[in-house]
């Protein structure tokens, strides 16, 4: 079952003025394919994810149509929502460390989701073990009766992974998976989302700016800057020919390809720059570039949001 | 033996944590950990999270006293010097945190932090600060308007930036980079290490960056030591040392950043 995001708008209320934190998106994710978000914070890609959950603070208006299959999340009620987070699609939130219940063994708090959904406590309890091996931890009983503070940002990071598959939900979305990991801790996260792809026929999306997680992992990727699609494409494209100027800068930021840095900061949101968001720091400008917004255009295999391909 | 002459050099470094009252063992962070720093270089401090990296650039500018051993900067222990006549290292030796939120005052607006160095330090033109300091700090990008607003409300790239600049108004020798990058996004990571170099290719200030991104240290270092669990487990120039790892820990590493790229 695709979601599919149409025409997308998310403003907030600030004390600063109103921002469009995701400016008309169109997107669809499909079922087989893993998709990465990738973009520099701010760029609005939690916020995105949120939106989809119907988890976004009360200052946020949204306008347009998410669909997951033929229904319409957006106006939906709360209660109707609630039937899907979690058992349709789950979250994994950003900030681990503080995504568990500090006071409560991990154990309990993954058992929960077998008992919510109608297992007995045994059951449950046989079940917590299993999955917990299966998402690579050689001691479950230990870590089961450990309280999250006790384990790792890494491990936080696979008991939040192992609640949410839990409840086999259709999709996954999961912000920034490895941030602030280091290099063995980041591939076990990865080989976690392989083994949790492969045995629980789960679609994802993955949230992130771990360029590397983003290739190794995803099918498809989309690049967000300032609240806007510029370019979607296969990971391979994305990375071997890189259309947008954004996207080539950012590929060349990463340090084995180079570290040339781009020049000037992204735009505030209560300060957004005219035509091209991306003018102010492009090497490409000219004259359209400053009054005309461009639009998605097709290339081969995806499409960039970029005059030069016009 | 190089004869490069180090600015800064590190002999059998050791750092034990006492159990605390509560209980627990006794912790040793850092053993016997040696290395120098030529001047005008970058000695790039890998490891894991939790293997004592952070520990030895605290002891380095003495935010924690050492167990054992002696860091000499010029020549002189640091560590020996009584806490008056180490006043003046205060300046010529800085440190850059992981969480730049952290060293700058949310409350103050970035003028104000940016005057401090003067107030503190002492530091000459403390009648023209202002204009300097407008100078100054778009050397580093930073546009004069920021200088209005209160720390908080500046994005995380440009207080790393701001931190920066304020260091620099002291004209440091050396500084201790912690992490100074690993919150960032790649992109301001590869702005800020820019920034980072060009100011050593200009003043030729030395750093010890730790991180426990490879590519990264590797990028940027001239020289690298590998830790482990609290010990140096290996120690070369940086090609040399990706050319031909001499130890296991150290091929497992390499590897494991292999693996994200293929
Ligand atoms: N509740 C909120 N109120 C006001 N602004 C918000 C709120 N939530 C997010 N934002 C803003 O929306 C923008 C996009 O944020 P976010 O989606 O978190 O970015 P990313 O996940 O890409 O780092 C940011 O400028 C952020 O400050
Ligand atoms: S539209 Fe113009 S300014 Fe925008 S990315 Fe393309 S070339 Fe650069
Ligand atoms: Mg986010």
């Amino acid at each position: 079952m695709d979601i599919r995001v149409e025409d997308l708008y998310v403003r907030f209320a600030t004390l600063s003025g109103d921002i469009e934190a995701v400016n008309h998106v169109d997107l669809t994710f499909s079922q087989d394919q893993i998709t990465g978000l990738i973009g520099e914070s701010g760029s609005g890609k939690s916020v995105l994810g949120l939106t989809i959950m119907g988890l976004l603070q009360s200052n946020a208006t949204v306008e347009g149509r998410i669909f997951l299959g033929e229904r319409e999340l957006i106006s939906l009620s709360e209660k109707d929502l609630c039937a899907i987070r979690g058992r349709e699609i789950a979250l994994v939130a950003q900030n681990p460390a503080t995504s568990l219940n500090p006071s409560q063994k991990v154990g309990r708090q993954i058992e929960e989701v077998f008992r919510l959904a109608g297992e007995g406590k045994v059951d449950s309890t046989r079940r917590t073990h299993e999955l917990l091996e299966r998402m690579g931890f050689s001691d479950s009983e230990r870590v089961m009766h450990s309280y999250p503070f006790e384990l790792s940002g890494g491990m936080c990071q696979r008991i939040l992974t192992a609640i949410a598959v839990a409840a086999h939900p259709r999709w996954i979305i999961a912000d920034e998976p490895t941030k602030g990991l280091d290099a063995v801790v980041r591939n076990q996260v990865y080989d976690t989302f392989c083994m949790v792809k492969e045995q629980y026929n789960v679609s994802l999306i993955v949230i992130t700016h771990d360029l590397l997680l983003a290739r190794k992992f995803c099918d498809q990727i989309v690049v967000l800057y300032s609240g806007r699609v510029l370019e979607i494409n296969t990971a391979q494209a994305i990375f071997n020919n890189p259309r947008h100027p954004y996207t080539q800068g950012l590929i060349a930021s990463l340090p084995h390809l180079g570290m040339r840095p781009m020049p000037g900061f992204s735009a505030a949101f209560t300060d957004q720059p005219s035509g091209c968001v991306f003018h102010p720091r492009c090497p490409y400008i000219d004259e359209d570039c400053r009054k005309i917004e461009p639009k998605l255009i097709p290339v081969e295999e995806g499409s960039v949001r970029c005059h030069r391909y016009s | 033996m190089c004869v490069v002459i180090a600015i800064l050099e590190v002999k059998n470094l050791s750092k034990t944590f006492r159990a605390s009252r509560l209980g627990g063992k006794a912790h040793r962070a850092v053993e016997n950990v040696s290395f120098a720093i030529p001047a005008g270089q970058t000695y790039g401090l890998m490891g894991e999270s939790g293997c004592g990296k952070s520990t030895i650039g605290r002891m380095i500018v003495r935010l924690i006293p050492a167990t054992k051993g002696q860091v000499f900067f010029r020549g002189a222990d640091l560590l020996a010097i009584k806490q008056r006549a180490f006043r003046p290292y205060r300046r010529r030796i800085q440190m850059l945190f992981q969480h730049p939120s952290t060293s700058l005052n949310p409350r103050m607006t970035v003028l104000d932090s940016l005057r401090e160095p003067f107030l503190l330090h002492d530091l000459p033109g403390r009648d023209c600060m202002d204009d300097r300091i407008r100078e100054h700090i778009e050397s580093f990008g930073l546009q004069s308007e920021l200088l209005e607003r209160r720390t908080s409300q500046v994005s995380g790239g440009q207080i790393q930036r701001i931190v920066l600049a304020r260091i620099m108004l002291l004209e440091p020798e050396f500084i201790v980079l912690d992490e100074p990058t690993s919150m960032l996004d790649v992109s301001v990571q590869a702005q800020m290490m820019f920034l980072l170099q060009e100011l050593q290719e200009r003043s030729g200030v030395s750093y010890l960056l730790i991180s426990h991104d490879l590519d990264l240290i590797r990028r940027c270092s001239h020289r690298i030591g590998i830790m482990k669990e609290g010990r140096l487990v290996e120690q070369n120039e940086t090609e040399a040392l990706f050319g031909a790892p001499k130890q296991a820990y150290t091929q497992e590493l390499i590897y494991n950043f292999e693996c994200m790229k293929n």
